[in-house]
């Protein structure tokens, strides 16, 4: 029954750690092959980098030029605003997942306002703080604390049946049934938010950089763009790519780590 | 939600040019709608979201199920694709400019780089979950190869194909805009960031609070298209409501 | 556990015991006019086919349902208004009742940790667990344990709390035959040491005959008592000497012609 599914995908976590040699050997053969394609058929097109010439802007930027800046700077309002985010979401969402009066309340506006495409609010908050640091930092916060704040109200508000009736059978208290049954039920949910966040809280600091912050790995790209340097923006779109990669990579292993209990849940 | 909005219209100075009250929106997009610049562009941006989209759902689908079906495909091309999932489309918008320069293809091609991640990652669990049982019967009932794939597969995945595209709608409206307002070529977006660079605050916001009603439609739009499905398979389309 | 009235004294007691369900024009009557009264230490099973309202009934007891405003609930005495002191629910659905973060040993310590010390607990944890023969597996996670296990740490959850009643909702359907037949002699042992009151819901008649001091069949709609028959079966019970005495095999044959007798759902 269903409880065999569930012994079926178990091993799933376990198998995390192991290195597929074959998806990496993929990987580098696509490299091969963009390398290849560049010599030739490619050659006449200045606006395509070989692999070489990309990682030789990438040895510059990285040395001489100004990507470690960059990066530390992105990587820092990213992390911040995810935190930001991640707080404040948590905290609406369970206002509002608790209490039934704030979901009827605020609910309607919720779905209007998580309709409005979150990228059409750049251009309000660069109209209001111009181009700053805090255009980023407010762009990044608002669109990030989305999926935390819908992943906890919703999780909370999914809670099983079964669950809940353990908690009154044992007349375990409100707090404890917050505590001990809804919250942690709810728990997948809310890492899932906070995964979706991160990975939005990078992509919309970069965003925020190319168009109202000038710094940052978002500036390094369109400013290499804008004077036509195609190995250098290649070289920078690669370590945005690796940003966004990894910061999830070490999320999904911290939260594997601690939650281990979750098994396959998480 | 409408209680704030006339709030906000009896408090709002017209003097602060920052929080300009609701009813200078619907004036200033009056305004861009004589001027004859609005029409065109929400033409332009509907018409990309929907060609995106649907190559997305194409895309995503088809590959979603080749690798849900074989797990060589799926080992092979694992690691490449976590990477590119975690792409910021923002990102690729100066290099795919670099490549394609500000073409329409260009904009196709960054959206849908971006919005058919979704579909492929449910359209391959989904195919990965489809029950031996259901293809034995496919064999025991002798289908072919080709009669297995129309009636036994496409169907058991269509619930996780919609699902994705659930998710993927409104990315895909979002990039678009998000092209327009990086590249300032055309559509709603440019006509944002255009009204945003000249400080001319109500124009921007009635044209976010545009944008949001056509989140809306799209977000309705979806819902309704959900009920197909979930006529002959409601457990499958709960997955993922929020 | 609470008083030492004796061996006859009351555990649960209800009467005039009426249950709706459902909102507006779909409510409906299940359970009409139900008097019954279950001694401390018994061992009570509930038959009946299902959807007759032996579930809800069972919710009833253990305070999860209201009934109606003029039916007498009590246990020990006293009204049962929400879920009652002393009275603990084993449900069918293992997986769905136990809290799939926390191990074996946590899951059981759910209903101690308001109301224990931390020394204590561990040590009523423990006992449970080595009653229900979990001593090994205490820190496992639900989804690492067979059915057969997972249901057997949700009954040391609710032993742990000591009950005075135990209320299970066929708490061994979803299992296979052979651990149900396991879980069956164990069920009965432990309820006669632990001396807890057991009203047991199930539509298998070898199970509840097999189980049982006595018998409840429901019938009808809205539900009432079919027939109420006490065992002559010993305490002891064995799955394969029990089965073959002829006390066994008469009740069996007397609750089978009262559960499949097809009438109208009047009393008999």
């Amino acid at each position: 029954m269903s409880a065999n599914r569930a012994l079926v995908a178990r091993p799933r976590w376990l198998q995390r750690y192991r290195v597929n040699w074959p998806g990496l050997a993929v990987i580098a053969a696509g490299i091969a092959l963009w390398e290849l394609y560049s010599r030739t058929l490619g050659a006449h097109f200045d606006s395509i980098a070989s692999a070489t010439q990309t990682f030789q802007a990438l040895k510059w930027l990285l040395f001489e030029g100004p990507l470690l800046a960059q990066l530390l700077h992105t990587l820092i309002v990213s992390l911040i605003g995810w935190l930001v985010a991640s707080t404040l979401g948590f905290a609406m969402g369970l206002a509002i997942g608790i209490w039934r009066p704030v979901w009827m309340y605020t609910m309607a506006s919720i779905e209007v306002l998580r309709s409005i495409p979150s990228i059409s609010f750049v251009s309000i908050a660069l109209l209001i703080f111009g181009f700053s640091l805090q255009t980023e930092l407010v762009i990044v916060i608002y669109v990030s604390q989305w999926p935390v704040l819908l992943g906890t109200a919703g999780g909370i508000r999914s809670t099983p049946g079964g669950l809940l009736e353990v908690a009154r059978s044992f007349r375990l208290s409100r707090s404890a049934t917050i505590f001990k049954v809804i919250l942690p039920a709810a728990l997948p949910n809310i890492i899932v938010g906070f995964r979706l966040s991160l990975t939005l809280s990078i992509s919309l600091a970069v965003v925020a950089e190319m168009v109202g912050n000038p710094a940052g790995l978002g500036f390094g790209i369109v400013f290499s763009q804008q004077a036509v340097q195609p190995a250098q923006a290649f070289a920078y779109l690669l370590v945005i790519g690796l940003l966004g990669w990894g910061m999830n990579f070490i999320l999904v292993t911290v939260i594997g780590r601690v939650f281990r209990g979750y098994g396959p849940l998480v | 939600m409408g209680f704030g909005l006339v709030l906000w219209q009896i408090f709002a100075s017209p003097d602060v040019p920052y929080f300009p009250p609701p009813i200078e929106w619907l004036r200033a997009l009056a305004a861009l709608w004589t001027s004859g610049k609005l029409v065109p562009a929400v033409v332009v941006t509907l018409s990309d979201f929907a060609g995106a989209l649907a190559l997305s759902i194409v895309i995503g689908s088809v590959l979603g199920i080749l690798l849900g079906r074989s797990k060589l495909l799926d080992r092979l091309f694992g690691p490449a694709l976590e990477f590119g999932r975690t792409m910021p489309a923002g990102a690729m918008v100066p290099v795919a400019v670099l490549i394609m320069g500000y073409t329409s293809s260009m904009t196709l091609a960054v959206v849908v780089l971006t919005s058919f991640w979704p579909i492929l990652l449910n359209t391959r669990s989904g195919a990965q979950r489809i029950s031996q049982d259901r293809l034995d019967t496919a064999r025991v009932l002798r289908l072919s190869w080709w009669e297995t794939q129309y009636k036994i597969l496409l169907p058991s995945v269509l619930p996780s194909i919609q699902l994705g595209t659930r998710t993927a709608a409104p990315v895909t409206l979002i990039i678009v805009l998000l092209v327009e307002i990086l590249t300032q070529v055309s559509g709603i977006g440019r006509e944002i960031a255009m009204q945003q660079s000249m400080f001319r605050s109500a124009p921007v916001y009635g044209l976010v609070a545009l944008t949001g009603v056509m989140g809306l439609i799209v977000n309705w739009l979806i819902s309704w298209a959900g009920h197909l499905t979930r006529k002959y398979d409601p457990s499958a389309a709960n997955g993922s409501e929020q | 556990m609470t008083d030492s009235s004796g061996e006859s004294a009351l555990a649960f007691r209800c009467r005039a015991l009426s249950v709706d369900l459902g909102v507006g024009e779909a409510r409906r009557r299940i359970i009409e006019d139900l008097d019954l009264e279950v001694p401390r230490r018994q061992f009570l099973c509930i038959l009946g086919e299902s959807g007759v309202g032996k579930t809800t009934l069972l919710r009833v007891f253990g305070g999860l349902v209201d009934a109606t405003a003029d039916s007498v609930l009590e246990l020990n005495g006293e009204r049962v208004v929400g879920p009652p002191q002393g009275a603990v629910f084993v449900f069918q659905n293992y997986a769905a009742s136990l809290l799939p973060w926390r191990t074996a040993r946590r899951n059981v310590e759910l209903g101690l940790e308001a109301t224990t010390s931390k020394a204590a607990r561990q040590q009523r944890v423990t006992a449970a667990l080595r009653q229900v023969d979990l001593a090994d597996h205490a820190d496992d996670y639900p989804w690492q344990l067979s059915g057969g296990m997972q249901q057997r740490v949700q009954l040391a959850r609710a032993l742990a709390v000591e009950p005075d009643l135990l209320l299970m909702d066929e708490p061994f359907g979803a299992l296979d035959a052979m651990t149900r037949e396991n879980l069956q002699v164990e069920l009965r042992r432990i309820q006669q040491t632990s001396g807890a009151t057991v009203i047991f819901i199930t539509h298998d008649v070898d199970e509840a005959v097999f189980l049982a001091d006595r018998i409840i069949v429901l019938k009808g709609k809205p539900a009432s008592i079919g027939i109420d028959v006490m065992s002559r079966l010993p305490a002891e019970r064995d799955q394969v000497r029990t089965k073959e005495s002829p006390e066994y095999l008469e009740l069996r044959h007397r609750v089978y012609e009262a559960v499949s007798r097809r009438s109208g759902g009047g009393k008999e």
